[in-house]
């Protein structure tokens, strides 16, 4: 067996006196503090801590009283204890909250489920929502919307299919609707809506022509067209055919839509032949009429 | 009631093994053995951790409604007195904490511990003046036994007075073997300057 050095030995002083070395350690060091007196000093101060430490421990216990001598203490201490344990178990609802929380893991499966429980709510309203939008039951979409126009452009095509007698499947009809259709999505990204207020006067002219409503995402070359139809849709009058206005109105303010179709004729729908240009497209209902 | 688990046990008795598994049960007998077995390290460990009678009993009736709050995900992994310190353990560092905070300007003089702790080292047969250095002596170890970190003062405090081995140390405290040696080492070299010191005096 090798003799260990002063330094060797305070490496393994702490084990040696807590008794957690190997043996051939054991015996070594037992060996260098034997004959090392700076080494056996050392130990020496490492068991008068521990002695020290075990006599404090000791008379801190006696002198709180908890040194649990006698039997009463004792089987007061055991009492209360079972007895909380036994009214824990009771309010079992509150117990299992306590457990749940005293192991982090269930928290985050908690937190997880919760999570996990928002998200199909939110995705299941989500679906509910789009599907509702094509139900039959379904509210009716506004009749200015690019849809409405687009069906009815498709009903029109099939009533000419119907009135020149062809049959629905023959080609000549088919080339005809699907030309129709091509030229009415063309047309649909050129359309423009419009929801205007007008005052028509009992002298004819209109006046106070203010846009409520119209299509965002304008071209310059679109905003000078709007505005060219504005103008002339301001100086129209209702020469052709008069209002025809109860003896105590002297006005009539009129709240409309109208959609204008690009290469169409302009018509001011609520006022037809205002501007004197034919042609008529999707005509719609005044959404708001107001007298004063 | 909730059943007992099938359990595995490594290091458990077969006594200690049928004890755990009818506090699981709900017996309450079963609980008051237990209890009776371990109340006594228990409550000398929270005294020797927080320094207070009643936090000390307080902090007992805790670690033992945890123990068997949590008897059936006991799987013998270690002895039931191991696993027993490890929850008394982790209840005091939380109410240490909670404690630091509260009470963080609370410092007790040296005469104060003195007259407190001082007279648990002197023996019938000594003078007055090997009385008085030991009062000194143990004065200032219990000063600086509080004045360590939580984690030396639970090592040193489980090595020297409870007597736990390494291993044993390692699992209560949830760290490594290494790590407890570091931490007896640190203590025990804050212990041991305060030792000079008073031998020096």
């Amino acid at each position: 067996m090798t003799p260990l050095s002063c330094a060797g030995t305070r490496e393994r002083l702490h084990a040696f006196h807590d008794g957690e070395l190997a043996v051939g350690d054991q015996i070594a060091v037992g060996a260098h503090v034997g004959w090392c007196p700076s080494c056996a000093a050392e130990l020496a101060e490492l068991r008068t801590i521990g002695a020290a430490l075990q006599t404090l421990a000791h008379g801190r216990a006696v002198r709180s009283g908890v040194a649990m001598g006698s039997r009463d203490q004792a089987a007061g201490f055991n009492a209360a204890v079972v007895a909380r344990v036994k009214a824990e178990r009771e309010a079992s609802a509150f117990a299992r909250m306590r457990m749940m929380f005293d192991d982090p893991h269930l928290i985050y499966a908690g937190f997880g489920a919760a999570a996990s429980t928002v998200t199909c709510v939110i995705v299941v309203l989500g679906m509910l929502s789009f599907a509702s939008a094509g139900h039959p039951d379904a509210p009716e979409e506004p009749a200015d919307s690019l849809a409405a126009m687009q069906s009815s452009l498709a009903n029109l095509a099939a009533f000419e299919c119907d009135a020149t007698g062809e049959a629905a499947t023959g080609s000549a009809c088919r080339e005809r609707r699907l030309e129709r259709a091509q030229r009415a999505n063309e047309i649909a990204a050129q359309d423009a809506v419009f929801a205007l207020d007008l005052v028509v006067t009992r002298q004819g002219p209109l006046a106070s022509l203010q846009m409520l409503k119209g299509a965002a995402h304008r071209t310059s070359g679109q905003v000078e067209l709007i505005e060219g139809l504005l103008d002339a849709v301001s100086r129209s009058s209702f020469d052709a055919r008069p209002v025809v206005l109860p003896a105590s109105t002297r006005i009539a303010r009129v709240v409309t839509s109208a959609t204008f179709r690009a290469g169409q004729p302009v018509l001011v729908p609520g006022v037809p032949g205002a501007l004197g240009l034919p042609g008529v497209d999707v005509p719609l209902p005044p959404m708001k009429k107001h007298t004063a | 009631m909730k059943q007992a688990r099938v359990v595995g046990w490594l290091d458990v008795g077969g006594h200690e093994a049928a004890l755990i598994q009818r506090c699981a049960g709900g017996d309450e007998s079963a609980c008051a053995e237990l209890v009776a077995e371990h109340q006594r390290m228990v409550v000398h460990l929270a005294l020797n951790l927080l320094g207070s009678r009643d936090e000390a009993l307080d902090l007992s009736q805790e670690v033992f409604l945890r123990v068997f709050r949590t008897i059936h995900q006991f799987r013998g992994q270690s002895s039931l007195r191991t696993w027993i310190y490890r929850i008394a353990v982790n209840q005091a560092r939380n109410r240490h904490r909670f404690w630091r905070r509260r009470h963080r300007d609370e410092q007790v003089s040296l005469d104060e511990l003195v007259a407190t702790h001082g007279d648990v080292l002197s023996g019938h047969d000594s003078t007055p003046e090997q009385v008085l250095e030991q009062k000194e002596l143990a004065a200032r170890l219990q000063r600086a036994l509080n004045g360590l970190p939580f984690d030396q003062r639970t090592a040193v405090v489980l090595r020297e007075v409870d007597g736990l081995s390494y291993e044993e140390i390692a699992y209560s405290l949830g760290v490594a073997v290494g790590t407890v040696k570091s931490r007896l080492t640190r203590a025990r070299q804050a212990l041991r300057l305060e030792l000079q010191g008073v031998r020096s005096a």
